[in-house]
């Protein structure tokens, strides 16, 4: 499986300074067309604040600004990388911020993203990533700003679970990893959990070695609530390039509760992480 | 986008002759590897009904699973043979899990998996098909009694609609698609709602044809017809190889209350469906 096409989410001026052209790079990297998705945020006026007519022009322009601004670095970026690139902005209150975003990126094969940390994000604009990682039904990329992905990776580790989520990831990986790439399977359990006859982590390390690639499996103990710390300490022992785990598998009270993986990797990550949903 | 690990899974309640023969013949096509998984189910263990479940019965009832499962392996090794493919074995006893647990461990290996639709309904083998697609995590390929796949790799027919799951099957499609061949994405829905859809629905489309496919949108108005049995007329004119649908885009309760255009594909259609989740 190849990526024929990229969608980077573009939210800021300061986030696309560094992500425009890191996600060029891969862009090249991958031989994939590139679009560049800018989505603009509601704005609300209470009336009881005192209504101001002069508020909403002023802030409507600088939207605007904003939006040329991203534009120009994202056009820039992509005449530097020579890929084949396309911009999408959401013309103003079209339609909502989230149906704009997710209907430009259900097109791509990976979409990439920030992570929260990096580059002027703000709580609005940290409210739609959730919802792009849950419901745009494709894989994406956090790219976190010091440890940018730039080409197919070679060495991957995917975190390995029993749920719909993980081996939406693990398979969805493929479409990234470079030929002969090494790919460890990992598997966290917590104290004497269950271990199968039928474990489809094999069959699928066995269909990795069929397609060139070299499998490895992985396992270690670790407390439930833990398995993204130990999940990010496999990967640094095993200097994984890319690290590739499923996403939001409980609801999002549980996740509150528990305190979720998924909200670990994506605050802000050392190495890019792939989700899924 | 390519299949290289298909799973064909068998129940103990229908003849697995044709499944295997088709199963098998898609996979010489594709070029991909078959796993066969059967999974026999254990009588429950009632305290209640001690003097009726007597151990006699219990290990008559083991004997006639276990001959039924060693049936299904000569079958499918035959087939295997017939068609010269790659093919490997698991049989899997339910034990103390259900069934459908069983082949949601060992399927999560494969790209994706093949299953027939019971010609009658059968006691409790309804929730096992629903509980594959929900929790797998890969694709689902019904094929319904009397249907081949034989048309699968040449055209499909994508049920569209402003969802994951929907995003999911179109790019689960590909895995089946020769290159050239023809995909088409439909939406049903009211006619002053098809401008709405028209631009994602042309989105996707552009960048499924990246992938060497061709695509086309088309928008019905469902009239007096439910959404399920529109997709599958639609199918029909055009020769649809298969159908390919998101699958229970919503929870289980929503479902019951509104009648899931899933369930309807699930029963009516004579045409192989492909369910994403």
């Amino acid at each position: 499986m190849t990526t024929k096409t990229l969608a980077v989410i573009l939210f800021t001026r300061a986030e696309a300074e560094w992500l425009a052209p890191a996600a060029c790079e891969l862009a090249r990297g991958l031989d994939a067309h590139l679009i560049g998705v800018v989505p603009v945020l509601p704005f609300f006026v209470h009336d009881a604040a005192g209504f101001d007519p002069v508020v909403i022009p002023t802030i409507a322009k600088w939207q605007t600004e904003e939006t040329d601004a991203i534009r120009a670095l994202f056009e820039e970026a992509v005449r530097r990388a020579d890929v084949r690139g396309e911009f999408r902005a959401q013309e103003r209150v079209a339609a909502p911020t989230e149906e704009f975003a997710l209907a430009a990126t259900r097109a791509a094969d990976v979409i990439v993203m920030a992570p929260k940390g990096d580059g002027g994000s703000s709580e609005p604009t940290d409210r739609l990533r959730a919802p792009i990682i849950r419901l745009s039904g494709r894989p994406v990329l956090i790219m976190p700003r010091d440890a940018a992905l730039t080409a197919a990776p070679s060495r991957l580790l995917i975190g390995w679970s029993d749920t719909r989520e993980a081996t939406r990831a693990a398979h969805d990986a493929l479409t990234l990893a470079a030929p002969g790439a090494r790919i460890d399977l990992l598997a966290v359990r917590s104290g004497r959990a269950e271990v199968h006859a039928m474990d489809a982590r094999q069959d699928f390390a066995a269909a990795l070695d069929r397609l060139g690639y070299s499998a490895e499996l992985i396992d270690r103990d670790g407390p439930a609530g833990e398995i993204s710390r130990t999940l990010m300490e496999v990967a640094t022992e095993r200097d994984a390039e890319l690290v590739v785990t499923g996403a939001f598998g409980h609801s999002a009270v549980y996740d509150f509760v528990i305190g979720a993986v998924t909200s670990d990797l994506l605050d802000a990550p050392k190495r890019p992480v792939l989700l899924s949903k | 986008m390519t299949l290289r690990t298909l799973a064909a899974v068998f129940t103990t309640v229908e003849t697995p002759d044709r499944l295997a023969r088709e199963a098998a013949a898609l996979a010489r096509r594709l070029d991909a590897h078959l796993l066969g998984i059967t999974v026999t189910s254990d009588p429950r263990y009632y305290p209640t009904l001690d003097g009726y479940m007597a151990t006699e019965v219990l290990a008559e009832i083991d004997r006639r699973q276990e001959r039924k499962a060693e049936t299904i392996l000569e079958v499918f090794d035959a087939a295997v043979k017939a068609e010269d493919v790659r093919g490997e074995w698991r049989v899997g006893r339910a034990g103390m899990q259900t069934v459908a647990e069983r082949i949601l461990e060992s399927g999560r290996g494969s790209d994706m998996l093949v299953m027939t639709r019971p010609e009658s309904y059968v006691h409790q083998l309804d929730d096992i098909q629903e509980q594959v697609i929900r929790g797998l995590g890969r694709p689902v390929l019904m094929l319904p009694h009397g249907a081949t796949l034989e048309n699968v790799c040449k055209r499909a027919m994508i049920g569209w609609s402003p969802t994951r799951e929907a995003a999911r099957a179109a790019f689960d499609a590909l895995m089946l698609l020769e290159p050239g061949a023809e995909m088409t994405l439909l939406n049903v829905g009211a006619t002053s709602a098809h401008d709405l859809a028209d631009g994602p629905m042309n989105d996707l489309a552009v960048g499924l044809t990246r992938h060497g496919v061709s695509v086309n949108v088309v928008h019905r108005e469902p009239g007096a017809r439910h959404i399920g049995q529109v997709i599958l007329d639609e199918a029909r004119e055009v020769g649809a190889g298969f159908i390919a649908t998101g699958a229970f885009g919503h929870s289980r309760a929503y479902d019951f209350v509104i009648g899931a255009v899933t369930r309807e594909l699930l029963t009516d259609s004579a045409l192989p469906v492909m369910f994403s989740k």
